[in-house]
């Protein structure tokens, strides 16, 4: 089997695959990343019959954690097969902090976090105030809470950029950062996007959360207030971990929302959405 | 009047002050169940009732005695029945025990 290793953040996978070439784009991809002599996490992209290695080739994911009877996918998506692999590692193995389906990015030692449903533009918006130059891009999808300071540590990942984003962003960052365009995957097109090369140099530096907001995409520009009570509740589903990490994490995010300044964040328009948040940020600031 | 009786004989404990953790959260108050690992999400009057019965056993009657300074509706006739049914959700939980 061919073997590809990484560090992200402060856990380390190694993907080990039938094939060469998904690894080859994937070493491409985490050139800048460290590679770890011992990994955290497993992940195997295996044909599901030896004829599937050349036979019309498909994907079969398998790792520590996984979830039962996942369909195999085509050979043209399988570094896509790999990050939803090591997503689902973090997901459903990682201790070490309370997981958060959060976008993270920091301004002058401090973290604005976006957390929402899948669409809510969270990924997006991240990636682009980390293209800005006054933003340091720590994550697109998972945000990690430590349960002893509060502070959120960085999980700078490949930014898996969906449909429409894709556009937006070829438009922002250049050509060489990008992975191939995988069409009509699972979840729409998608195209990978290196992380600006600080996020990965300081990806060991976390900070204390400032600003919680929650985007949502396609609707008309509003902010609201949230109260504590729902944006508990949310956080409790946001986190793949939150359980098992039973009192630790029950502690970190009641801390998280009574210290927080949160806000449901309404937007159909990136650029203004940005000038909105930088607004925001202001206020928290002062 | 027999099973009237009997309801104003049962008796309510409630959980130790060590076995949870409140944390008040404004509408709700989140509470954490030590020895069960779950998460609670209270609102009034149960965390209140809480209070009461921090390593204290006593009856509807008391628990109603006790919280009718604290809150408009105990003027309110039901009030002794919106005590009993969360009382009874507290039980069905573990925060609250019950003694015949």
């Amino acid at each position: 089997m061919h073997e590809f290793r990484v560090t992200i953040g402060p856990a380390s996978f190694r993907v080990l695959s039938d094939w060469a070439k998904p690894l080859r784009v994937m070493e491409r991809l985490y050139a800048a990343y460290p590679r770890p002599e011992i990994c955290d996490f497993t992940v195997r992209l295996e044909a599901p019959r030896p004829w599937r290695k050349w036979l019309r080739p498909s994907v079969r994911l398998d790792g520590d954690y996984m979830v039962a009877d996942a369909a195999p996918l085509p050979l043209s998506h399988a570094v896509l097969g790999a990050e939803m692999a090591m997503n689902l590692q973090m997901a459903l193995g990682w201790r070490r902090h309370v997981l958060l389906h959060a976008s993270a990015v920091e301004r002058d030692g401090r973290v604005l976090l976006m957390t929402g449903l899948s669409g809510s533009g969270k990924s997006t918006l991240a990636a682009m105030l980390g293209e800005t130059g006054n933003w340091r891009f720590m994550g697109d999808e998972f945000a990690l809470l430590d349960t002893q300071t509060g502070h959120i540590q960085p999980f700078p990942r490949m930014v898996s950029l969906k449909n429409e984003a894709i556009g937006v962003m070829e438009g922002i960052a250049a050509a060489h950062r990008f992975g191939p365009l995988l069409r009509d995957t699972p979840k729409g097109d998608i195209r990978h996007l290196i992380p600006p090369a600080d996020a990965v140099e300081t990806m060991g530096k976390g900070g204390p959360p400032a600003l919680l907001l929650y985007p949502r995409f396609g609707y008309a520009a509003e902010v609201r207030p949230m109260g504590r009570e729902e944006n508990f509740i949310r956080l409790t589903q946001a986190s793949t971990n939150y359980v098992a990490l039973g009192e630790d994490a029950f502690g970190a995010l009641t801390r998280l929302v009574k210290d927080t300044p949160t806000l449901a964040f309404d937007f159909n328009d990136g650029a203004e959405a940005m000038a909105r948040v930088e607004a925001l940020w202001a206020e928290v600031s002062a | 009047m027999a099973a009237d009786k009997v309801v104003m004989a049962v008796q309510y404990s409630g959980a130790r002050p060590d076995d949870v953790r409140l944390v008040d959260l404004g509408v709700i108050t989140a509470c954490y169940h030590r020895m069960s690992g779950q998460t609670h999400l209270l609102m009034e009057p149960s965390p209140e009732i809480m209070a009461h019965l921090w390593g204290r056993t006593l009856t509807l009657a008391e628990i109603t005695a006790a919280l009718a300074t604290e809150f408009d509706m105990a003027a309110e006739a039901d009030f002794p029945d919106t005590l009993a049914a969360r009382l009874e959700e507290l039980c069905a939980i573990g925060l609250v025990t019950t003694h015949a």
